[in-house]
């Protein structure tokens, strides 16, 4: 992954959150990167980060109880260093996010074409007549047809899956060149879900859209994303293109956590790998590698220094002092 | 112990609601949450049960269970039938079978110890004060917790380990019959995999037939012996596992495989992406309940609803096509 491909690079990302038991180290240097074009999952078990990092991305801390560092360059200029206001004209229009619960982002006083046309009103300075136009051909993009009917909807007439779809109509009305997609479909049915991970990848295809996808589910990542990043305990520990990660996982937790994985190829009742233990939440910042406790090959340096990205081809990498070794 | 050795045998179960429903399309009209399961659940053994949010699963959990009165059907319990059992009767059989939740916060008392609770079931239930410290501490050694998990509160606890704590209550009783309804739905991969794991090993020392509920169908294979697919209240498919997965034979149980993301990159698998939302269970038509939404629905289907018919290896398959 050259530097030029990349659309968002975010280096040394750390977030320190100011808590009544102490300073937790949510993120404790984030490397990540996404090219132009490309679906890129973000996958790790609860607590890892990924809200975290995407939340940053967007600059939604509260900046009296955390404290952030780092770059987040985003097309070579850096989220982080932005005053805020700069960072408002990027968000809903450059770079838009949807989340796991539909119902709780949308407004339910309002019809969901007129939400959609808002964003067009606010970020494209589109007149009403223009708006709405834009609200209507979004609609129909995401396969909420007839959009003229579906226009006067309100989100409490409409199924999960059909508030999902207005929330990406609302997300792409300013053709973004970023979608953060925060683990989108975990709470829709299997159908529903494959309905809308296939909506997410013609439209990144076809506009051109990068996403940064979060999930906490391999499956999807293999299924639609071209690279992924593994995160533990506030930081990539792994990063490559999917096939290359899931096929020839070089990190302990990685490949451990593939392990868990129930899959259709496994014959039923067959005991599942798993990991021992759990992380904790970080109240200091690790000076050792914060997978050794849980790690089967952890070794004398992983418990007294903090690794490294060990490189291996076409940009796979995972910070582990077990490789090559 | 009866002699075909099933622990609990339900047979055309049903159960509609009445919807006091404001829509006018609406009125009057049934809701069906179950229709016509028969299931049978041999000791030791794990009953699958996987379909989509609304399909009837927990209804049919809590149908067995006797927590919900059925509209038709019998429910038979090693041999007796309980399908009208009701005050002393039915809180003796309460002790013989237990329900495990998806959210284990939600089963446990958010103010009260871990020991506590237990000890609470174990009195109420007259499990005699010299031997139930004892048994508690042997179940909790058994679901892999340390003793002084006794001492916390929910809230000092994990997802993952408070599940264990909750299948360690249900086992207290030494039920014969239990319902996990999702139970590891809320939980991270790994955790997920040890409360697996674990269920795998407690069906064979416990000798307890389980009727578990998913909507994944990766987790069903992994550790059921015998599988149904349910879609809108009845079972369209059901085999033994090995059987089923082999086999695959009705429409809605292809597309919901083919809906699981994979990380095989092996499996060339076809993409069936089923249109429109599930529909309700809400004044359902006479044909096919799945026709609305197959690909290859005929005119028959819409007509009349096709029955559960034996294809061999013990594989019912309900479909036209079949
Ligand atoms: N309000 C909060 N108070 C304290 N710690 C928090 C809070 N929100 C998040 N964190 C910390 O940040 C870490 C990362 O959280 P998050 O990004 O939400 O994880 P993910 O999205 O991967 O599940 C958590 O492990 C937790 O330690
Ligand atoms: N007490 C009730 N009154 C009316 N309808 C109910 C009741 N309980 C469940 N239902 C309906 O029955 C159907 C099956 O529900 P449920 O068994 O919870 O499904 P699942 O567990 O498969 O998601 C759903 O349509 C649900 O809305
Ligand atoms: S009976 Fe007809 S509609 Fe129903 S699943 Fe079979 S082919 Fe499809
Ligand atoms: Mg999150
Ligand atoms: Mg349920």
């Amino acid at each position: 992954m050259i530097d030029m491909e990349n659309l968002l690079e975010i280096n040394g990302l750390t977030v320190e959150l100011m808590t009544e038991r102490g300073i937790v180290y949510a993120l404790s240097g984030v490397d990540l990167n996404v090219a132009h074009g490309q679906i890129h999952g973000v996958v790790g078990e609860s607590g890892c980060g990924k809200s975290m990092t995407a939340k940053s991305i967007m600059r939604l801390h509260n900046p009296k109880r955390s404290r952030m560092g780092g770059t987040i360059l985003f097309e070579g200029e850096d989220i982080a260093a932005m005053e805020i206001k700069e960072v408002e004209r990027l968000r809903g229009k450059d770079i838009s996010m949807i989340f796991q619960d539909p119902a709780m982002s949308l407004n339910p006083l309002m019809s969901v074409g007129n939400q959609i046309a808002e964003m067009a009103r606010v970020h494209l300075k589109s007149s009403k007549a223009e708006a709405r136009q834009i609200a209507l051909g979004m609609l129909e993009k995401v396969g909420l047809s007839p959009a003229i009917n579906r226009y006067r909807q309100y989100p409490f007439e409409l199924s999960g899956g059909m508030q999902q779809r207005v929330m990406i109509a609302i997300a792409i009305a300013c053709s973004p060149k970023l979608l953060i997609a925060d683990e989108p479909t975990t709470a829709l049915d299997a159908t529903i879900q494959a309905q809308i991970l296939e909506l997410i990848q013609s439209l990144s295809d076809e506009m051109g859209m990068s996403v940064l996808f979060i999930t906490h589910n391999f499956g999807i990542v293999a299924e639609i994303c071209s690279a992924v990043s593994v995160m533990y305990q506030g930081r990539v520990v792994e990063t490559g293109y999917t096939r290359s990660v899931l096929d020839n996982p070089a990190h302990p937790y990685t490949a451990a956590l593939i392990a868990s994985i129930p899959t259709m190829a496994l014959e039923s009742q067959k005991r599942l790998g798993s990991i021992p233990g759990r992380p904790d939440t970080l109240y200091e910042n690790l000076s050792y590698c914060p997978f050794c406790a849980r790690c089967p090959q952890a070794f004398g340096q992983c418990r007294n220094e903090r690794p490294g990205y060990q490189y291996l081809e076409d940009g796979h990498r995972a910070a582990c002092f077990g490789i090559g070794g | 112990m009866n002699l075909s050795g099933s622990v609990i045998e339900g047979t055309n179960l049903q159960k509609r609601y009445h919807i006091p429903s404001r829509k006018l399309a609406e009125k009057g009209k049934e809701l069906v949450a179950v229709d016509s399961v028969t299931i049978k659940i041999g000791r030791s053994r794990i009953f699958g049960v996987v379909g989509e949010s609304g399909c009837g699963k927990t209804t049919l959990g809590r149908l067995l269970t006797k927590m919900e009165p059925t509209s038709d059907g019998t429910i038979v319990f090693n041999g007796r039938d309980i399908t009208r059992l009701s005050g002393k009767d039915l809180i003796a059989l309460r002790s013989q079978m237990q329900m495990v939740f998806q959210n284990p916060y939600g089963s446990f008392n958010p103010k009260q110890r871990i020991g506590s609770a237990l000890a609470e079931v174990a009195k109420v239930h007259k499990i005699p004060k010299e031997i139930a410290p004892d048994k508690i501490a042997a179940l909790l050694s058994e679901v892999g917790m340390p003793i002084d998990a006794l001492g916390r509160v929910p809230s000092e606890l994990s997802g993952g380990q408070l599940q264990r704590l909750a299948i360690a209550r249900s086992l207290l009783l030494g039920p014969e019959f239990i319902v996990a309804d999702e139970p590891v739905s809320a939980l991270d991969v790994s955790v997920q995999a040890q409360i697996l794991n674990l269920i795998m090993d407690l069906r064979e020392s416990h000798a307890i037939a389980m009727l578990f509920i998913s909507h994944e169908m990766p987790v069903v294979k992994a550790v059921c012996d015998e599988v149904a697919v349910m879609y809108l209240g009845s079972f369209v498919e059901k085999a033994p596992t090995q059987e089923l997965f082999a086999n695959i034979a009705h429409p809605y149980t292809q597309a919901l495989m083919s809906a699981v993301p994979s990380i095989d990159s092996d499996i060339a698998k076809e993409r069936i992406i089923l249109e429109g939302d599930i529909p309700s269970a809400i004044g359902l038509g006479p044909g096919c309940p799945f026709a609305p939404r197959c690909r290859h629905g005929m005119e028959r289907c819409r007509l009349e609803k096709p029955q559960l018919r034996d294809m061999g290896a013990g594989h019912l398959v309900a479909c036209h096509l079949h």
